[in-house]
């Protein structure tokens, strides 16, 4: 067993042609910057920043729900002051002085006579 | 894993960025074992330097498959010894065209020329081409067994039991050709 691992310890060792490397720059076929698979690829194959754009997903997609969660409490808020609103001008209108409104029609009689009157003349 | 803070993923972010450095980092690294991983498969030299170029011309294009999910080393081997062995299918399906139009008879084996200086080479020589690059990564390079397992794409029960038939071969073949005394 010894002897069988000492032959792949000792055997022959190749080393690249010192031309091979030259061959290869003088046809290889560079990306050129920016293209498809360039830094952005790059940039989110960096677990790290993968970890960190899940994070800031997250937090956005549980801020939209809260928000979402919120949302429906405050159109009932919104109703319920509207429908108080309304309340309170119908008792507004039960507040005015039936004895002014009295007095506003009579207004309005004194309008017609003189308006009577200016036709005679 | 890459190494995302070392020169590793520094020499993959500048291959992606289209600069030679990056590729020369990435010859200057690996070119020497997958020059040897070739050349225990094709046991030619001369073919093993042809596949070498080719994967680092081709590497600018296939590095984008490259997801980091395993070393970059390992990756590499795995495309070698795919385009390893392509080389040698297209090299038997030219020989049986030619035997088919009866214009080449010689039998020309496995379409290589094999160079068998060292005894190591003779005794490989018995394995079929897979088992060569499996038995000499392992043997040879010490890659671990778990590396293997994503490099030829088996289980690990399926790769030791390859593994023990190849040992047992070779042995045998030391034994018997090579009078090796006790291996």
């Amino acid at each position: 067993m010894k002897k069988y691992r000492q032959l792949f310890q000792d055997a022959e060792r190749l080393t690249p042609s010192p031309g091979l490397w030259r061959l290869i720059e003088a046809q290889v076929e560079l990306p050129s910057a920016g293209s498809k698979g360039g830094r952005g690829a790059a940039f989110w194959q960096s677990p790290i920043l993968r970890v960190a754009a899940s994070v800031v997903l997250a937090v956005g997609c549980l801020g939209l729900g809260l928000f979402m969660q919120h949302k429906p409490k405050q159109v009932a808020v919104t109703s319920v002051s509207a429908v108080a609103a309304d309340a309170a001008d119908s008792e507004q209108l039960e507040l005015v002085d039936p004895e002014l409104l009295g007095w506003h029609a009579d207004l309005g009689e004194i309008d017609l006579e003189a308006d009577e009157a200016e036709e005679v003349l | 894993m890459v190494n995302w803070f070392g020169p590793e993923k520094k020499s993959i972010e500048q291959l992606r960025e289209g600069r030679l450095e990056g590729l020369h980092w990435i010859y200057q690294t690996y070119s020497q074992r997958i020059l040897n991983q070739c050349f225990r498969i094709l046991l030619s030299r001369e073919q093993a330097e042809d596949v070498v170029q080719d994967v680092f011309l081709k590497l600018p294009d296939i590095i984008s498959e490259f997801r980091g999910e395993s070393a970059l080393g390992t990756w590499l081997y795995r495309v070698a010894h795919n385009m390893c062995l392509n080389r040698l299918q297209q090299a038997k399906n030219r020989n049986k065209l030619e035997w088919e139009n009866a214009e080449a008879l010689a039998p020309r084996g496995s379409g290589t020329s094999v160079e068998l200086s060292d005894l190591l080479g003779k005794a490989l020589a018995v394995l079929d081409a897979e088992t060569r690059s499996l038995l000499w990564l392992k043997e040879g390079e010490g890659v671990p067994l778990k590396e293997l397992m994503e490099i030829f794409g088996l289980p690990e029960g399926t790769l030791k039991s390859k593994l023990s038939r190849a040992r047992d071969r070779v042995k045998e073949y030391l034994e018997k050709e090579a009078k090796f005394e006790k291996v």
